[in-house]
């Protein structure tokens, strides 16, 4: 690591300001999980770190008119632990969906500190966090200067450890939509270990009419792009087909199919995260049906 | 910066460089060492301590970060004093090895999970021991009576190269055991 | 529990599980290792290392670095030319020279040293590493060991003129020739060969690589604290390297955090670090961080052999054949050793008549291979034991049936193989029945069963190193506890439970009255260190001839007191007391009290003082001929394991389902210690397939320094185990019985995953490790072909040679005894 001066903004003005006097010199630090691995590496060197943890409004989560607002300082263990989401009356069961993939990234010890926002803002092709926002369709909203705007996952995420955020701004909260209707929500990831992060992973978000068949759905690959990767080939391909009765097999196949995987090393290449697609999708698919 | 954490109940406080880790803290100002250095990268958990009770890998969390807070280290484990003991002189005891108490150590005053490790062989050259018993303490209040499997898991963030694990999962089992009465 | 030994009673300490004597301080923090120590006046050291695999160093400016705030001392090669020598392994006399402190005018490895910042602080000395400027030229690296023994490959370490070497391969002369391999292979009614390659894997132990040195510029001592294996080697290597007699040298190993061979050796950051304090006259210490373990440590090192086995139709091994080329990096550490040993070891369990072995060390531009968990056996058995599966399929032979019929019997030891190794005792065959028995071998889909047997060495006699030996000094105190001082440092191993048992045991005390002390060059008695499973047999007998000399003083003493004969007295409870007879005679603390305090008493001709004994064990082994025979080993503990595997044909995923461990490990002195050698040789064997390996790029840049992509697996990655099921053959060589345990369970585990992989799925897997994309694409390929095929060989992308190597001609070179 490098020196740099530690900042403890108590309001998100202050923070802004903080962040916004300096910007190509400033980091903010949330957990610092993947932040601190980079300035221990000396792979980035900020002259200043403004720490969010103490912004209160950073760390709020509130429910209503059909949306979830998560403050993106929220850490992986209060969502885990049910805490984060415990005063939230969610309609489409998406709070469930969130816990259960957030209690599976890395491990307990990494959980505590990492938070969604982090995770977002970081980008990381391997992460499951901008998979699982971009299945849920989540809001960002970004603070600056010049106010808050806000910022759809698709065009958040840009691409590897890139995202909407310009200099100076802050994510100020992920909006979440509940929506009504009936929804289910499934993801499956493959990494090497227990605590990796995937080589591949998918995310699948339906919503099925009376009759279970599926009226509109979300299919989105990880790990193996650049960015969350909407398959929209698949998506057509599922709408009106009955949720019970979907070969999973077909739909593996056109996923494949479909994904062009952009990411791969020596271990692991493309090929290879392309042939866990078929395997993933139908995981995903199961645990929708069955968890809803 | 000025940063003061109470680390196993005691309040500590030091100026510090920003860059130091809670990691660091803990060992270069609190001087306790038994929370260790294994890769510095938050992937072998020889580092790991409770902050505010949860377990947190503390060569990746800014002492800054825990500035105000509570940290428990391998140190506070044991409710007896450890920290001074010498090797033995047993005059008089002739023939009886107890395995403990012959160091000046009354048993019941290590925690569960300490015996259960020194019983089941579950540590060799022990360096990551201090991160494992720590992991585990939070989980068994979490998840009192858990399966293999679930001890399994809750380990995947610490990497041992002697034993092969199974050991470490035996004892954590008898530790749970005991500890649920 | 009462823990002592009473012969009244018949009750023995050898066998008992004790839980570890030094587990308290590690349990509760309060052991220190050396990054724990904190001396005052205290100094960081960082060290620059290049950043090329093989470049020309041009220029090298500290000026920045000195200029920065904090920094005490910065040098490079150039400024310790005349003050520090090259060393070799420890006294290897073929090797001698290329192990030096910092590159000079060429990198040969990534990481290799280059320059060295010291400062009050870590981050001071690692700005300082920062601001040193390096002119480096590149040249091309030679990653492929097979690349860098063509004839027109440039050579790497270009100035070092090595005995029996030839280019990069700086021993090229590594054969073994037992019976008549060509004729007995045109004979055999099936011959099965292939080409094996194994991976890098590190020994990864979790504390990193650290050393501590305080130079005494008044009295010129030097105090070296370091994670090492073997205190005396590296004191002589040290003193050897600085030009400091040894007496001026004291180097001393606290608690080491593992070492699984990686720790022994003498290494450049410890001369470095030795000479910083030196220089400094102030205590400097050196702890590698992550990737520098990764890059400069010395993993296993990469394996290609060219292997083939002959069998006759009922099943009988009649011929081996091999080709070994092994990666050993950009300097020798033990690379030629593990070569030599860990293919003449890992010939057994069998008596093969006809073996032909041309094998190579080879310079490349990686980093070092020395010796991990196994030492090169594991290597060899991974291509052995698949062969003899391959040769079992052809003839339509059963794998347990094949193996049975040619491993040792128990009942015809002691016996002599043709390649000359003894074999006291085994029970190798008993081991196989009874794991074959416990697997569960019934057929399903995509699941496999394997096996495979091993043997492995108890200490060995090296080729280059002609001793193996260990010493212990036993001391009686006037209060009647008992200090026990051996170099053999552990790191993990429980020496300091073990050899208390044994000389509890030996002395008729309570075991809390034996303390093993921390090895210091200065307190205890000249010993090789701890390494090759010789802890319980070698250190352990050498404990017990001391500790029964110190017995025998005993027991001459109370016989004078007691007027009575020595054949009267015995010891037990603490006393030596007339036979079979509890509560008489006298107690030892009183005996050594006499001799301290009251030596009028003494019989005529007693050495009044303290009461104590010095012993060495050396064991009777052999050095290895130049036809490769001998018996390296005193005894060999014997594996046979197997292995029931999963394959997820979707993801190449395999699991292993069930796992069973029979060994052979000879007489116990402490199950709980030795369980858990057996279970943690496990994971390092299981990790060789798993997915552990430090891979090099075509650059010779390591890939994956770090635990991120170095994948050292976690509780949730492995099987659970059973306890090992024992089936001892106490060895009648070593007095107490014992056979090695570190490293057996390692030895045999790639071939049993292997072997089981290709039950499930008929992919022959020939490389090492065996990770999903592998499985993965071999699936894909044979389900294409619809034939089972051998991995990678037949892949289509295969890009490996082709033609099969001839093997040298049996003339080539002087085979002299």
């Amino acid at each position: 690591m490098r020196p740099f001066e530690y900042l403890t903004p108590a309001g998100l003005e202050e923070a802004l300001e903080a962040v916004a006097e300096r910007p190509e010199e400033t980091a903010p630090i949330a957990g610092g999980q993947s932040l601190l691995l980079e300035l221990k590496s000396r792979e980035r060197a900020p002259a200043r770190l403004v720490s969010l943890a103490g912004v209160e409004a950073l760390g709020a989560v509130s429910g209503g008119h059909g949306e979830i607002r998560v403050g993106p300082t929220v850490t992986y263990r209060a969502i885990a632990d049910g805490e984060a989401f415990a005063a939230i009356a969610s309609r489409s069961a998406v709070t469930g969906f969130l816990t259960r993939v957030i209690a599976n990234i890395a491990d307990r010890a990494v959980r505590t500190m990492a938070t969604v926002g982090g995770a977002a803002c970081q980008a990381e092709p391997a992460f499951d966090i901008p998979v699982a926002l971009t299945v849920v369709d989540a809001g960002f909203e970004v603070a600056g200067a010049s106010g808050t705007r806000r910022v759809a996952a698709h065009e958040f995420f840009r691409g590897v450890k890139q995202t909407a955020l310009e200099q100076g701004e802050l994510l100020s909260a992920i909006v979440v939509p509940d929506p009504a209707g009936s929804w289910r929500w499934g993801f499956a990831k493959q990494g090497m270990r227990a605590h990796d992060a995937a080589l591949s992973s998918v995310a699948l978000a339906v919503r099925v009419d009376g009759e279970s068949r599926v009226e509109c759905c979300r299919i989105v690959v990880g790990g193996a792009v650049k960015r969350p990767s909407r398959a929209y080939g698949c998506e057509t391909w599922l709408i009106g087909r009955p949720i019970g009765e979907v070969e999973a097999e077909k739909l593996g196949e056109r996923l494949a199919a479909e994904v062009v995987p952009e990411l791969g090393g020596a271990r692991f290449g493309r090929e290879y995260r392309r042939s866990l697609l078929p395997a993933l999708v139908r995981r995903a698919l199961e645990e929708a049906r069955d968890e809803g | 910066m000025k940063v003061e954490i109470t680390i196993n109940g005691r309040p500590v406080a030091g100026e510090v460089d920003e860059r130091t880790l809670l990691l660091e803290f803990v060992r270069d100002v609190a001087g306790l060492t038994g929370a260790r250095n294994g890769c510095l990268e938050a992937r072998c958990g020889c580092c790991s301590v409770l902050l505010d009770g949860q377990v947190v890998k503390s060569c990746n969390v800014l002492a800054a970060q825990a500035d105000g807070r509570e940290v428990e280290t391998v140190e506070g484990l044991a409710t007896g004093d450890t920290t001074t003991i010498e090797d033995p002189t047993t005059e008089g005891s002739v023939g009886t090895y107890v395995p403990l108490s012959a160091r000046g150590v009354d048993e019941g005053s290590l925690h569960p999970l300490q015996q259960a490790f020194h019983e089941r062989g579950a540590l060799q050259c022990g360096y990551c021991t201090a991160g494992m018993l720590l992991t585990l303490k939070e989980f068994l209040a979490r998840v009192p009576d858990p399966t293999e499997a679930e001890v399994r898991e809750a380990l995947r963030g610490n990497l041992c190269r002697c034993t092969g694990y199974q050991s470490i999962v035996d004892a954590a089992l008898l530790a749970a055991e005991r500890m649920r009465g | 529990m009462s823990v002592a030994a009473d012969r009244a009673t018949g009750e023995s300490l050898i066998g008992r599980s004790l839980p570890r004597r030094e587990d308290l301080a590690l349990l509760t923090g309060t052991a220190v290792f050396v990054d724990d120590m904190r001396p005052a006046g205290l100094l960081h050291a960082r060290i620059l290392r290049s950043p090329h695999a093989h470049a020309r160093i041009r220029r090298i400016d500290l000026e920045p670095a000195r200029r920065l705030p904090g920094v005490v001392d910065v040098f490079c090669g150039a400024d310790v030319e005349r003050s520090v020598e090259p060393w070799g392994d420890l006294t290897q006399d073929i090797l001698t020279g290329d192990r030096i402190a910092f590159a000079r005018d060429k990198a040969v490895y990534q990481g290799q040293e280059v320059a060295v910042a010291v400062a009050e602080t870590k981050w001071q000395a690692e700005d300082a590493i920062e601001a040193i400027e390096v002119d480096y030229e590149p040249l091309e690296p030679l990653v492929d060991p097979e690349q860098a023994m063509q004839p027109d490959a440039p050579v790497i370490q270009d100035g070092v003129d090595y005995e029996g070497g030839v280019g990069n391969a700086y021993d090229a002369s590594y054969r073994i020739r037992v019976g008549d391999f060509e004729f007995a292979r045109d004979e055999a009614d099936v011959v099965v060969r292939a080409r094996f390659t194994t991976g890098c894997s590190g020994a990864a132990a979790l504390e990193p690589h650290a050393c501590l040195a305080d130079y005494n510029p008044s009295s010129g001592k030097l105090t070296f604290h370091s994670a090492t294996q073997m205190v005396h080697p590296l004191r002589d290597g040290l003193s050897k390297a600085l030009h400091l007699p040894r007496t001026q040298v004291r180097v001393v190993a606290p608690f080491v955090g593992g070492g699984f061979g990686s720790k022994g050796d003498v290494f450049p950051w410890e001369v470095i670090t030795a000479v910083a304090s030196i220089r400094t006259g102030r205590p400097v210490r050196c702890v590698l961080s992550r990737r520098e373990v990764f890059e400069t440590v010395p993993g296993r090192g990469r394996q290609v052999r060219y292997a083939e086995l002959a069998m006759r139709a009922d099943g009988t091994i009649t011929a081996y054949g091999e080709r070994v080329i092994f990666a050993c990096g950009g300097v020798s550490a033990w690379g030629n050793q593990i070569l030599r040993i860990g293919t003449q070891i890992g010939m057994l369990p069998y008596a093969i008549p006809n073996i032909h072995v041309d094998g190579f060390a080879v310079h490349t531009n990686t980093g070092p291979a020395g010796p991990v968990r196994g030492f090169g056996v594991p290597e060899a058995i991974f291509a052995k034991e698949q062969l003899v599966d391959m040769a079992a399929t052809e003839l339509g032979l059963d794998p347990v049936e094949v193996r049975l019929r040619n491993v040792l019997h128990g009942d015809d030891c002691p016996t002599v193989t043709p390649l000359g190794q003894r074999v006291d005792s085994t029970s190798i065959d008993r081991c196989l029945e009874r794991a074959a028995e416990a697997i569960d071998r019934s057929e399903a889909e995509d699941v496999g069963v394997g096996f495979a047997v091993c043997m492995k060495y108890t200490s060995a006699r090296h080729p280059s190193l002609d001793s193996d030996l260990a010493s212990v000094r036993i001391v009686l105190e006037t209060d009647g506890t008992v200090s026990v001082f051996s170099g053999d440092s552990p790191h993990g191993q429980g020496h300091g439970t073990t050899v208390a048992q044994v000389v509890a045991d030996a002395l008729g005390v309570g075991v809390e009255k034996v303390r093993v002390t921390s090895s210091d060059t200065e307190t205890c008695p000249f010993s090789l260190g701890t390494w090759g499973s010789r802890g319980g047999a070698i250190l352990g007998t050498a404990a017990r001839m001391a500790a029964e000399r110190v017995r025998a003083k005993l027991i001459e003493l109370a016989a004078h007191i007691l007027e009575t004969a020595p054949e009267e007295l015995e010891v037990a409870e603490d006393r030596v007391r007339f036979v079979g007879m509890p509560g008489t005679g006298l107690f030892i603390q009183n005996l050594v009290l006499l001799a301290a305090y009251a030596t009028h008493q003494l019989p005529e001709g007693f050495e009044p003082g303290p009461i104590q004994a010095q012993a060495t064990y050396d064991t009777p082994t052999e050095r290895e001929r130049s036809d490769g025979t001998g018996n390296l080993s005193p005894t060999y503990s014997a594996a046979a394991h197997a292995a029931r595997v999963e394959v997820d044909r979707e993801t190449g995923r395999w699991r292993v389902l069930d796992y069973v461990m029979a060994h052979d490990t000879g007489v116990i002195i402490n199950p709980l210690i030795v369980e858990g050698q057996h279970q943690g040789a496990f994971l390092h064997g299981y990790a060789m397939v798993f997915g552990e390996e430090v891979r090099w790029g075509e650059d010779g840049a390591v890939a994956n320094a770090g635990f991120k992509e170095y994948f050292a697996p976690s509780a949730a990655d492995l099987p659970s185990l059973h306890p090992t099921i024992e089936v001892p053959a106490p060895s009648t060589v070593i007095p107490g019985g014992q056979k090695g345990a570190g490293e057996s369970a390692t030895a045999p585990v790639a071939a049993t995953i292997a072997n089981a992989l290709q039950a499930a799925t008929g992919v022959r897997f020939c490389s090492l490790p065996i990770m999903p994309d592998d499985v993965k694409r071999a699936l894909v390929e044979s389900e294409r072909r619809g034939a089972p095929i051998v991995y990678p060989r037949d892949m289509p992308d295969y890009d490996g040679p082709t033609e099969w190597p001839e093997p040298e001609e049996f003339d080539d070179l002087e085979l002299i005894d």
